[in-house]
């Protein structure tokens, strides 16, 4: 498997003079083309931060982030919108959907943006919801929709351009259990199935254990990294509840 | 196209948001239009030669105003867009995430700022034709003028002044506009509703000698321009009052807060009786930052009083004295001629 995406001791400082934040601190790491990737750590361990410079939504202060080769530390203005557009889909924890449009019209900007034909918008739109489920919402708001419906379309638009690496912030933060299952069901769906690319972050074990990999952050450096390789879900959650209590048990460790 | 359809729809699903700054500026162009106007509604009616020097004198004048007027309508337009732009600013975060571009999102907003520009033209336009005929039965009536020959003007003039001036203004807002989505970073843009608003404690010594200085400087202002007017002598020594009550009035609503706050807190009893905490809590907040534009407001309001009653009393007294030196309409004066 090739490297996708290739990140070289990055470190973010945050503050003034005064008081000086080191959010990140020098973190290096490895994503493979078709890998689903968990971020563990508590609160204020650097996380959020990471998929942040990952995302290019802030900057790091030293070191580069490659993604095919390319270093997208470097990249400014069209070359970077770009690269959102083609490279990038987003999930947020509060779903970040335009509340005036529909969930058909929400899917349909992120294509419409790469100046796509109104025919294959419409095709795509509709193949993405059968495969995720929401077809019967797709002209409904957002404020008509549940959390889950939400975060569901929220995928569905970062997943409809086809993009070679998936980033998550915290995607089950606020759904209630079951509709999480729903939305990590169909996130091993586009991993195996669709081979894409998931990089996720989240201080949830149970979220945590339906990636393939879990890396553990504390204090801005990486702790631990666990692989699942064959074993169930159910043995993948006990072991990363294990090193969740090493390290410091901070973590939610319910569920 | 697509830019256009979205631009669109995003006015015509906001239009509660919209709603305030489309009635702002309908209202500004009615104004605008109905001061130009004047020029024309005047016209037409028949006034003696005496009382056309002094319309002539007004609309002279009201051109200087009506220069000044759009300055501040220019400034209120201004601040009504940004207000708007900033409540969006998650909306451009989403669209900037999702890989569009700097320029088309500008583009977004030009298109709507063009939108709601053209719209609040024309219904302004013909809301300031409606006013301006109502604002000529007054004039009319302050210079007793025959108004037996009432026409519906519209004045072309006006008209396309407010479109120029106004066109201005909805240029400059493109500008600024463009300028602050140019200028904002995609992480501030996506965290905007998590960033709560930063309340600067001011410092209750510094605010309480800040009231008093601003109750002494407005104290000594309204002195000056009632009870000690008799010594106002030169033009120059107006401007001193006016400046210290326009300080004044500033500093008032940036310590008033504060004070308030502070004095209240003290009262225990008071402070957590029912809803009381939140409500002062509000008002305070709400106060602290909005003591530019409340001042403003304050200044605007006296202005306007200032002017509207002044010049009624002076109309008054100018035709009263009229009648007073010229009691009968002929008056015939012979002297004598005194021989060398």
């Amino acid at each position: 498997m090739s490297n996708l995406l290739k990140i070289e001791n990055i470190e973010k400082y945050y503050g003034s003079r005064s008081g000086l934040t080191k959010a990140i601190n020098n973190i290096s790491f490895e994503v493979s083309k078709g890998e689903f990737v968990a971020i563990m750590g508590s609160s204020g361990s650097g996380k959020t931060t990471l998929l942040n410079c990952i995302s290019t939504i802030d900057r790091v202060t030293s070191g580069h982030i490659y993604m095919n080769g390319v270093d997208i530390t470097k990249l400014k203005g069209n070359d970077l919108n770009k690269f959102r557009r083609e490279e990038l889909g987003f999930i947020f924890q509060d779903f970040n959907l335009l509340d005036t449009l529909t969930a058909y019209e929400n899917i349909a900007l992120s294509l419409s943006i790469q100046d796509k034909g109104y025919q294959e918008i419409d095709k795509l739109i509709k193949d993405t919801a059968k495969k995720l489920g929401i077809t019967h919402i797709l002209n409904k708001y957002p404020y008509q929709m549940s959390g889950g419906e939400k975060q569901r379309v929220a995928s569905a638009r970062a997943i409809i351009t086809e993009p070679k690496l998936i980033l998550a912030d915290e995607p089950t933060g606020a759904l209630d259990s079951k509709s999480s299952k729903m939305l990590l069901d169909s996130f091993n769906y586009l991993n195996d199935e669709l081979n894409a690319t998931i990089l996720m972050v989240t201080h949830d074990a149970f979220t945590a254990s339906y990636a393939k990999r879990v890396i553990f952050i504390k204090d801005g450096k990486i702790f631990n990294e666990i692989i699942r390789g064959e074993k169930t879900r159910k043995e993948f959650f006990d072991e990363i509840i294990d090193v969740v209590t090493l390290l410091g048990g901070d973590l939610n460790d319910a569920l | 196209m697509m830019l256009f359809k979205l631009a669109f729809k995003n006015i015509k699903k906001s239009v509660s948001d919209y709603a305030i700054y489309f009635f702002t500026l309908v209202l500004g162009v009615a104004i605008f239009y109905v001061f130009n106007a004047i020029d024309s509604q005047t016209a037409m009616m028949k006034v003696s030669e005496s009382t056309r020097d002094i319309i002539d004198l007004m609309l002279n004048m009201l051109s200087g105003v009506s220069v000044f007027v759009s300055f501040v309508l220019g400034f209120l337009i201004i601040y009504a867009s940004r207000f708007l732009m900033k409540r969006r600013n998650k909306e451009f975060g989403i669209y900037m995430t999702l890989g569009m571009s700097k320029g088309k999102i500008s583009k977004i907003l030009v298109v709507e700022t063009f939108l709601i520009g053209l719209l609040s033209l024309v219904v302004g336009l013909v809301l300031g034709c409606a006013l301006s005929q109502v604002m000529s039965v007054i004039v009319a009536n302050m210079f007793e003028a025959d108004l037996t020959e009432f026409t519906f003007v519209i004045s072309t003039n006006a008209i396309i002044k407010t479109i120029i001036y106004f066109g201005i203004m909805y240029l400059l807002v493109m500008i600024f506009n463009t300028i602050s989505v140019s200028r904002c970073k995609l992480i501030d843009l996506i965290n905007a509703n998590k960033k709560t608003e930063t309340i600067k404690l001011k410092n209750p010594y510094l605010c309480i000698v800040i009231f008093v200085i601003a109750v002494v400087m407005l104290g000594y202002a309204y002195y000056q321009v009632t009870a000690n007017v008799e010594n106002l002598r030169e033009t120059w020594q107006v401007f001193l009052p006016i400046g210290l009550g326009a300080v004044g009035t500033f500093l008032l609503f940036f310590s008033l807060s504060g004070l308030v706050l502070r004095v209240l807190q003290h009262f225990k009893k008071f402070y957590y009786k029912g809803l009381n905490s939140f409500t002062i809590k509000q008002f305070s907040s709400k106060i602290n930052t909005t003591v530019f534009s409340m001042t403003v407001i304050c200044l605007m309001l006296f202005v306007t009083i200032c002017v509207f009653s002044s010049c009624m009393s002076m109309k008054n007294a100018m035709t009263s004295n009229l009648q007073e030196l010229a009691p009968i309409d002929i008056q015939l004066l012979k002297t004598k001629n005194i021989p060398r």
